[in-house]
């Protein structure tokens, strides 16, 4: 196994009585596209500042490319940061900017030169090396800040919440601009988001915090198909959670949910209390179901939304509400769902494409996602 | 895209009289109290006063001729430039880890009783707070106390007051909140995320101050010499009041030839320092105004 | 909005100021030249050193002939001198040293009169009376009040053998233990007495070399320069200093401020003094109240009191009986008011010929 470029070994920071950071335990391996996901207070940020060396451990190990570097100050750690307001030095322009970490590191003049043009054609900024920060837009400066701390050549870049001040349209090119960036640096790059639609789309790998641990960690398929508990299913997409008794019948496993109906559980449900976890995209809604083996409601449509792309229907039943999402593709007359509202229909998705979340009498509900 | 104001409406031309009207009451206070009083002075530094102290209109320029070729005056000038840039160093020196460490480190409510506590004394009488500097500084005062109590020194020394060292140290109090309050200022508008950038970088601590924070508040730091600097060319009070027999500075010679009635030879005296002090003026406003410059774009 | 209707209603504004502070100030104008009518009774200005009066005396005079006073501190004859040149007529009467009170009259600035109009004169010494600096042939130029010697005050604690002349001052035992007052001509005054110059305010070229050499010797031995007396009593009573030169009542100051005893004399080579007097002044608004004040004020009870509160010799001689009588004497002697021919002996402090010269010369000595 080749050395990871992070490691972080039961980390923990602690401020006062409050624990930032509890025990938390990570690798990164080389050339990731990392990702730390989770609402505010959750310890992403903490983390991050702990890997840059502007804030010290409590207690634990971190290593980068192997070192142990607990105690070693910012400037001599081989990782670069992209603040959240980028903080670009005013006075100096593009090109000093950029520069400033090759001069640092005593580069020598000519290689300087050309390692500032190399990284500012990099982000797309050639044209810019003598303009001054307060004569960029946004998404420049953040562009020269993403040079700025890619010259260096840094094992590992470090980037907090990079989209955050940038608007829709300008997130969604970042987006593809940071994904090919780091495909040609191929830099470990570890960045911050409270936002799971960026972490899914760039990230290689994703770490869901809450309350200073890492709750689940994988690949966003993994954590999209398989959240290990309620609170990342919450959080990242939508989902449907119905609760109930999950009982085991030789082969099969089917929960026994409010109301009285009974759906088919997946293979591996364990017996006891349950929440099941669905996704609206799973789900389909039809006057029965299309096969035998699904597992399948009953109820009635009380709404309908045209969400452009898809529709968006919510079934009403006894076992609590069922929210569906039908695309369009071409062969469906997309209107026909608007015909369901207030009709008596079936629910019904395949119990493959559901988990449980949660089992056990006492189930905990994380007050934060409310 | 508005509209053309339509011929009828559109105002006559005016001279440049009537379009001047608004600066009428600045123009008359500027003229009343500042020109008018400068161009007497003019005159008499020109003039000359006679035996019967009377200034009288014999046009000369005896009175500027004596400052340069009579040494004491020159000198004194010179030790007074050197008070003067002195104090400033030291008070730069001390005012600027006292603002960063406010700024940086202290939360806002204190910060303001803080910035208070520094301007309070400015609202006690002048001339009292010098003469509490003599008490503390004598040689029965509670410096030589607080030293022989220690165990330093054995009899009170006359080392600290009555001299030029007095006279640094009580300008250095006085002028403290000026280069504290200019420095607080240019520090308050300062990210200090940037130096977390800046060593992320691979700066050194020193490195990130020097390069970075301080060209960033240079504007902050030349106004802090300009208040400190300039106001102690014209400083005749401290040094009477703790300077003794030697800490006279060129205000306390002009002043004594005011108290003779010898306006001419003083007036003659106030514009050659007049004049430097525009120099410097000149200068630091062009250097301020390239610096600005470049930070804007 | 167009422009012309905005700028007409900003120069209707600036108009209308203009024309009402015009207005203001010919009613300012006006107001002052009715106000000239002359009574006996109603407030004049007087511009006086702090130790020409006391409070209760104002008051009974007040009471009893409805005289006020408004009173502006006087810091020296030369501020005096150059406020009554800038104000004239606002002024009624003004204070002033010796020399100066002939020179204010000749700049027409103040008048003379008749003394011996005055009940009170009679209460003077004979000789305050006759000054001839103060004589013209249009009467005396003002009422005499006070006068005092400049002399040196030591500590025999730390001086010794017993001084008798300026040339103490000089001598390197006493290096950084003196005060002198912060007034240059006097200063240079001061040592041109040492070197035996006859006129301290007049002193051609070699005399200010003399004065000069003098005071480079003096420079080592100044402690500071005293802004105030209250600055040299301080000094001598905390025993910063040991030697001060100071106007009469030096030690009893230092007493009651706590101080140890000090001892003072007048030195042998003769010394620099005032003598002041009343002037008043001509074409002042409030003038005819000042003849009626000077009855009241200058009555020997009040002037005995004066002297109990504030210590220096002054020349109404009745005054001097009733402090015999209250058994001041022994302090009144010490302060020779008995003696006021002593004025004679002095150096009146006043303008001169010199004085540029002596400003040059202290500059040239205590400048870097």
């Amino acid at each position: 196994m080749s050395v990871p470029a992070i490691e972080l070994v039961d980390a923990t920071k602690r401020y006062g009585t409050s624990m930032a950071l509890d025990r938390v335990s990570l690798r990164i391996e080389r050339g990731e596209f990392f990702c730390l996901l989770g609402p505010s207070g959750c310890g992403k940020t903490t983390t991050l500042n702990l890997i840059g060396g502007f804030i010290p451990l409590t207690s634990g190990e971190l290593r980068i490319e192997g070192q142990r570097v607990n105690d070693m100050p910012p400037h001599k750690r081989n990782v670069n940061t992209v603040f959240q307001n980028y903080a670009l030095f005013p006075h100096m322009t593009v090109e000093e900017n950029v520069a400033f970490g090759l001069r640092m590191a005593r580069l020598g003049s000519g290689e300087t030169a050309t390692r500032v043009d190399e990284y500012l054609a990099l982000v797309g900024l050639e044209a810019f090396h003598d303009r001054l920060p307060a004569q960029l837009s946004g998404g420049q400066q953040q562009r020269v800040a993403l040079a700025r701390a890619l010259a260096r050549r840094p094992a590992v870049l470090l980037l907090d919440e990079p989209l955050g001040a940038l608007d829709l349209k300008l997130r969604k090119q970042m987006q593809v601009e940071l994904a090919r960036i780091h495909r040609q640096v191929g830099t470990t790059f570890v960045f911050v988001t409270h936002d799971q639609e960026e972490a899914l789309s760039m990230a290689t790998r994703i770490a869901v915090m809450s309350a200073g641990r890492v709750v689940q960690s994988g690949t966003p398929r993994d954590i999209y198909y398989h959240p290990v508990d309620r609170f990342v299913a919450d959080f990242i997409g939508e989902s449907n959670f119905l609760e109930g008794v999950a009982v085991r019948d030789g082969a099969r496993s089917y929960v026994r949910l409010g109301g009285g109906s009974t759906v088919d559980a997946p293979a591996d449900a364990p017996p006891g209390s349950v929440t099941l976890m669905v996704r609206p995209e799973s789900v389909s809604v039809g006057p029965a179901p299309a096969t035998n083996g699904e597992a399948s409601l009953s109820g009635r449509v009380i709404h309908v939304a045209f969400i452009g792309n898809h529709t968006r229907v919510t079934v009403r039943t006894p076992a609590g509400d069922i929210v569906a999402l039908r695309p369009h593709s071409e062969g469906s007359a997309s209107s026909a769902l608007d015909e369901l509202l207030d009709q008596e229909v079936c629910a019904w998705w395949s119990p493959r494409d559901s988990t449980i979340v949660a089992h056990g009498s006492t189930e905990k509900i994380d007050e934060r996602l409310v | 895209m508005v509209d053309p104001i339509p011929a009828s409406h559109q105002p006559r031309a005016r001279s440049n009289l009537t379009r001047g009207w608004p600066f009428l009451p600045a123009g008359v206070v500027l003229l009343v109290l500042f020109l008018l009083p400068m161009t007497v002075m003019v005159a008499f530094s020109l003039w000359r006063t006679n035996s019967d102290l009377d200034v009288v209109p014999d046009w000369t320029l005896d009175n500027y001729i004596y400052f340069f070729s009579e040494g004491t005056y020159v000198r004194t000038f010179l030790k007074t430039l050197i008070m003067a840039a002195a104090v400033t160093a030291a008070g730069i020196a001390t005012a600027l880890p006292f603002a960063y460490f406010l700024v940086r480190y202290v939360g806002q409510r204190w910060q303001r009783i803080v910035l208070l506590a520094v301007i309070v004394p400015f609202w006690t009488s002048y001339l009292l707070r010098a003469y509490a500097w003599q008490a503390i500084l004598g040689e029965k005062g509670a410096l030589n106390q607080f030293l022989m109590g220690i165990g330093l020194i054995d009899e009170p020394s006359r080392l600290f007051v009555y001299n030029d060292l007095s006279v640094w140290l009580v300008l250095l109090y006085v002028y403290f909140p000026f280069a504290a309050l200019a420095l607080y200022t240019a520090l308050e508008k300062f990210d200090f995320n940037q130096l977390n950038a800046a060593q992320d970088l691979g700066a050194r601590p020193d490195q990130a101050f020097r390069r970075i924070l301080l060209p960033q508040i240079r504007p902050g730091v030349i106004t802090a010499c300009i208040f400190v600097f300039v106001p102690i060319l014209g400083e005749f009070l401290t040094p009477t009041l703790v300077g003794g027999a030697q800490g006279a500075l060129i205000a306390n010679l002009i002043i004594n030839f005011f108290r003779g009635l010898q306006y001419t030879t003083m007036a003659a005296f106030s514009f050659v320092i007049a004049g430097f002090v525009i120099v410097v003026l000149v200068i630091f406003r062009r250097y301020l105004r390239v610096e600005d410059v470049v930070a804007r774009g | 909005m167009n422009d012309w209707y905005r700028d007409v209603s900003r120069r209707r504004f600036l108009q209308v100021s203009a024309v009402a502070g015009a207005a203001v100030a010919l009613g300012g104008v006006a107001a002052a030249c009715t106000t000239g009518a002359s009574k006996k009774t109603g407030t004049f200005n007087w511009m006086t050193w702090s130790d020409h009066y006391y409070d209760t005396q104002l008051d009974e005079i007040k009471k009893a002939a409805d005289i006020g006073t408004n009173i502006s501190e006087l810091a020296d004859n030369a501020e005096g001198f150059a406020k009554l040149k800038e104000v004239t007529g606002q002024l009624d009467m003004l204070s002033g040293d010796a020399l100066w009170v002939p020179k204010n009259f000749d700049e027409g600035l103040v008048e003379a009169f008749d003394i011996n109009s005055l009940a009170v004169s009679k209460q003077l010494y004979s000789i305050a009376r006759e000054f001839e600096i103060w004589t013209k042939p249009a009467g005396y130029l003002g009422y005499p009040f006070g006068w005092s010697p400049i002399q040196i005050a030591y500590n025999p604690k730390f001086v010794s053998p017993a001084p008798d002349s300026w040339e103490v001052l000089l001598d390197p035992k006493y290096k950084g233990r003196i005060v002198v007052e912060n007034q240059p001509v006097e200063v240079v005054a001061y040592m041109a007495k040492l070197a035996g110059i006859k006129d301290p305010y007049n002193m051609t070229d070699a005399e200010l070399a003399q004065a000069k050499e003098a005071l480079l010797r003096l420079k080592p031995n100044i402690l500071k320069f005293a802004q105030q007396n209250t600055d040299t009593v301080a000094a001598l009573v905390s025993e910063e200093a040991w030697l001060a030169t100071s106007n009469l009542g030096a030690e009893d100051r230092v007493k009651d401020a706590g101080g140890s005893d000090v001892v003072t004399f007048i030195p042998k080579e003769g010394t620099i003094g005032w003598m002041d007097a009343e002037m008043i002044v001509k074409g002042g608004k409030n003038h005819d109240l000042i003849m009626p004040f000077l009855e009241l004020a200058e009555q020997k009870e009040y002037i005995a009191e004066n002297f109990i509160r504030y210590g220096r010799p002054l020349f109404n001689e009745g005054a001097y009986k009733i402090l015999v009588d209250k058994g001041e004497q022994e302090r009144a002697d010490r302060y020779l008011y008995n003696k006021p021919e002593t004025v004679l002996t002095m150096t009146l402090k006043g303008p001169g010929v010199s004085t540029d010269a002596a400003i040059r010369v202290f500059n040239e000595v205590f400048g870097a």
